[in-house]
């Protein structure tokens, strides 16, 4: 491909040194996806509850408490979103929007598909209060809504990094397909899916272990559900990580893997993910807080060890068109430090609010 | 320019973005205006003992508060996503100017979800000025998101000292000539919407008691009523614009006239209806009234918006890029691609590889090939060709010749367009195309 058809670098420059935006990116990218998968795991256990509403009326009725951590989950995960999202622009904008031209029709499609899983969230939240009957669809829609984001933005991801496809793609679809003419492109979205359940079943355990599912009786039954769902879904996402790496082209995983690439934090995330297996089967067995808090820090560590190596890998991608170091760099570190005042005000709004949300009913 | 071209058919680029954004700000600002109003009359509720204005807010504060409030954020970043498509050049330079605003505003964002969680799943949980701190610390932060977008907004057509490529730019670009008085319309605009709003759902509930009824209604009167205050705003606000924008609202622009007309009408008549409710003592209003005020309350707020849109013309940047995405001569400095200056040098198709044809390069075009690339990176960004802004009913029975003389003049003939961002050859190409296109219309025979 001409480099003519990769945008440049943008003109004003970065507003950020590369690593601290980087680190910033995988940090956030990290906190959106454990909570972003809360929201699918959630939604997993709500749709196995009202499956087996018959052989298992414990997990039915715990379900119906379920409701407002996993919209609270959404939510938040759908914010975090935001920040890495930001970052990336900053980092690599060029490359990113050419991407979502080419997916246009599928990139703006993501926020209606949010919108839908929110209100059939909403839906499900109103129909467990009133204590009716959940049907299986509205759970299951979620999922494929969600499920369906995920598939967008692997694909936009994946283009993002394959400049060399672009001019093919663009003159055969406008705008109107998917980007999934990669080998890799299955596994990758299975990898997704597959961590985002996982995650999930570990993010629903500790909403229940730490009083976010208000119903007492219930948190025993979603800890179960949520470590059992993480159990097994961890494995099967070792297993497409595996095979993901043995799918790559053979120079992209020997970059992957060399010791000046992304390699260390490549054996991190894979010593993170395996140590989340471990503990999410132990903390199955035996749920107390503290294990599944282990899980939980051995599932965050492995994200932001995948987050980073993405960043690597897609460092490495996008070189033979431009390079991050080239960029010049023009810091705003006055706006910075007023965002970090402004991440400090917000911390403690954010302890205000846990402080006010605890106040006895009696107590003005 | 520079990147590939979305292509939406009928519609184009630029009424995606504007059906998105009227949606998502009428709908963020109601929710800013009925957070404060939520939390006022909560406060009052509890200093009243009034239980029934409570339970009121209780059984309504998903319906004013959340719902809303999705669907604001969710169609917010709706908007970023259109914009990004449509206009990646313009999409990035605010990214890179303003990550930290928007960074900031993420943080609001996020102490946002959490206290309107808290406000709707803890009532009746907790003490009752607790759950109402909740409230206030979710309006309060409501607010400043506003303020950190309207920076942004208002510096598209006011930067003010900002200046492409100096350090220190951001703080000039972010309190800019107009940040301070649009940041005061858009609050008094969403109070207002906020008052309308909840007018409406008090009329639609029939059963509702009179004493909450009269209590709500008053309090909406009176967050309608400070809407006046955009008149002496607007003036403010008018003597900040560039020159330019000035000309097109004292008649240089009939449409934005007429708009402007209607928004100052809106603020007045909105005004008056809450003045004459709260002196008439009339707090039992009906559904139609009650419609009549929210869409008078739209109607302002979408008079404002539109101005706003079209007083920015022909730049999408003041000063810095036009709504092509080329940047100014000035900021040639900065911008190697796709700079006025570069362009009309080596040709806007140089910069604008994906307008060409699949597998041709710009050497391989004619004179006659050329035209529908030209048309594709010059124009495209606001015009389609039968849809939305069609170009095809504009050009009807032009000849070539006048064609190229209205690309000689454009801005000059036609302020609220860009001066045309090529070479002499590929205007010729651009004004053939367009006299094609309009004999293609015309029924009858050759011109």
């Amino acid at each position: 491909v001409s480099p003519d058809f990769v945008p440049s670098p943008d003109m004003l420059g970065l507003p950020v040194v590369p690593w601290l935006g980087r680190l910033l990116m995988s940090l956030t990218l990290a906190v959106h996806w454990m909570l972003i998968g809360g929201a699918v795991g959630g939604t997993a256990i709500l749709l196995a509850a009202a499956l087996r509403r018959r052989a298992r009326p414990d997990l039915a009725n715990a379900g119906r408490a379920l409701g407002p951590p996993v919209i609270f989950f959404l939510s938040m995960g759908a914010t975090f979103g935001i920040a890495p999202l930001l970052l990336v622009q900053v980092l690599y904008g060029n490359v990113l929007y050419s991407a979502n031209v080419l997916l246009a029709f599928w990139w703006l499609g993501i926020v209606p598909l949010v919108i839908t899983a929110f209100y059939l969230l909403y839906h499900v939240r109103r129909r467990s209060a009133e204590e009716r009957p959940v049907g299986a669809w509205a759970p299951a829609l979620v999922l494929v809504a969600l499920g369906l984001v995920a598939a967008i933005l692997v694909s936009d991801t994946l283009l993002s990094q394959r400049p060399d496809a672009w001019a093919g793609f663009y003159h055969a679809h406008g705008g109107k397909a998917l980007f999934v003419d990669d080998a890799t492109y299955a596994p990758r979205l299975a990898f997704a899916l597959l961590g985002l359940l996982a995650v999930g079943g570990i993010m629903t355990a500790i909403a229940a272990k730490g009083g976010l599912v208000h119903d007492v009786q219930a948190r025993p039954i979603v800890v179960e559900a949520g470590l059992r769902l993480a159990a097994v879904t961890s494995v099967l996402w070792v297993a497409a990580g595996v095979l993901l790496l043995l799918l790559v082209p053979a120079h992209e995983r020997d970059a992957l893997l060399a010791a000046d690439g992304a390699g260390p934090w490549a054996w991190v995330a894979a010593a993170a993910l395996a140590s989340t297996v471990v503990t999410a089967l132990v903390a199955r067995r035996r749920p107390s807080g503290a294990r599944v808090g282990l899980a939980a820090a051995a599932c965050f560590a492995g994200l932001f060890a995948l987050a980073y190596v993405r960043d690597v890998v897609r460092q490495q991608a996008v070189s033979p068109y431009f390079r991050l170091s080239d960029v010049p760099v023009n810091p705003q570190w006055g706006p910075f430090v007023v965002f970090l005042a402004m991440l400090g005000a917000g911390i403690v709004a954010l302890m205000a609010l846990v402080y006010l949300a605890r106040a006895p009913k009696g107590k003005e | 320019l520079e990147y590939p071209i979305f292509e939406l058919p009928m519609l184009g680029g630029g009424m995606l973005i504007a059906g998105i954004a009227i949606f998502h700000v009428f709908i963020a600002q109601f929710s800013i205006g009925a957070a404060f109003l939520v939390a006022l009359a909560e406060r009052r509720a509890i200093r009243d003992g009034d239980a029934d204005t409570r339970r009121f807010l209780r059984q309504y504060a998903r319906m004013i508060l959340l719902v809303p409030y999705v669907l604001g954020t969710m169609t917010g970043v709706g908007v970023w996503m259109a914009i990004s498509v449509v206009n990646p050049r313009a999409t990035s330079a605010l990214i890179h100017l303003f990550v930290w605003a928007w960074a900031s505003e993420w943080v609001l964002f996020i102490v946002e979800v959490a206290s309107i969680y808290l406000y709707v799943y803890t009532w009746d949980r907790i003490a009752p000025r607790a759950h109402n701190a909740i409230a206030w610390i979710f309006a309060g932060a409501s607010w400043l998101t506003l303020v950190i977008i309207n920076g942004i907004l208002s510096f598209m057509l006011t930067p003010g000292a900002w200046r492409p490529g100096e350090p220190g730019g951001f703080w000039p670009a972010l309190l800019n000539p107009l940040f301070w008085p649009t940041t005061l319309i858009r609050t008094l605009i969403a109070l207002a919407l906020g008052g309308a709003g909840v007018m409406l759902l008090v009329a639609l509930l029939k059963d509702l008691a009179p004493a909450v009824r009269e209590k709500v209604t008053r309090l909406a009167y009176r967050m309608i009523l400070p809407v006046w205050l955009c008149l002496p705003l607007a003036g403010w606000a008018f003597a900040v614009l560039p020159g330019r924008a000035q000309t097109f609202l004292q008649g240089g622009a009939p449409v934005m006239v007429v708009f402007l007309g209607f928004g100052m009408a809106t603020f007045v008549i909105l005004a008056a209806s809450a003045l004459v409710g709260m002196w008439r003592r009339d707090y039992s209003v009906s559904v139609f009234r009650a419609v009549l005020v929210c869409l008078l309350a739209f109607v302002s707020y979408g008079s404002f918006e539109f101005v706003r849109e079209g007083a920015r013309k022909p730049y999408i940047i003041e000063d810095f890029m036009y709504s092509t995405g080329v940047t100014v001569p000035g900021a040639a400095g900065v911008d190697r691609r796709a700079n006025l200056t570069r362009v009309r040098a080596d040709g806007v198709l140089a910069a604008a590889p994906w307008a060409l044809p699949p597998g041709r390069t710009v050497a391989d075009l004619d004179l006659r090939d050329a035209g529908p690339p030209v048309f594709r990176a010059a124009c495209h960004a606001c015009h389609t060709l039968d849809g939305y802004n069609a170009v095809r009913p504009l050009v009807r029975g032009w000849s070539a010749a006048h064609a190229r003389y209205l690309l000689d003049h454009m801005n000059e003939l036609k302020p609220a367009m860009p001066p045309f961002p090529g070479t002499d050859a590929e205007k010729e190409a651009l004004a053939r195309y367009l006299a094609d296109l309009g004999t293609a219309v015309r029924i009858g025979g050759p011109r």
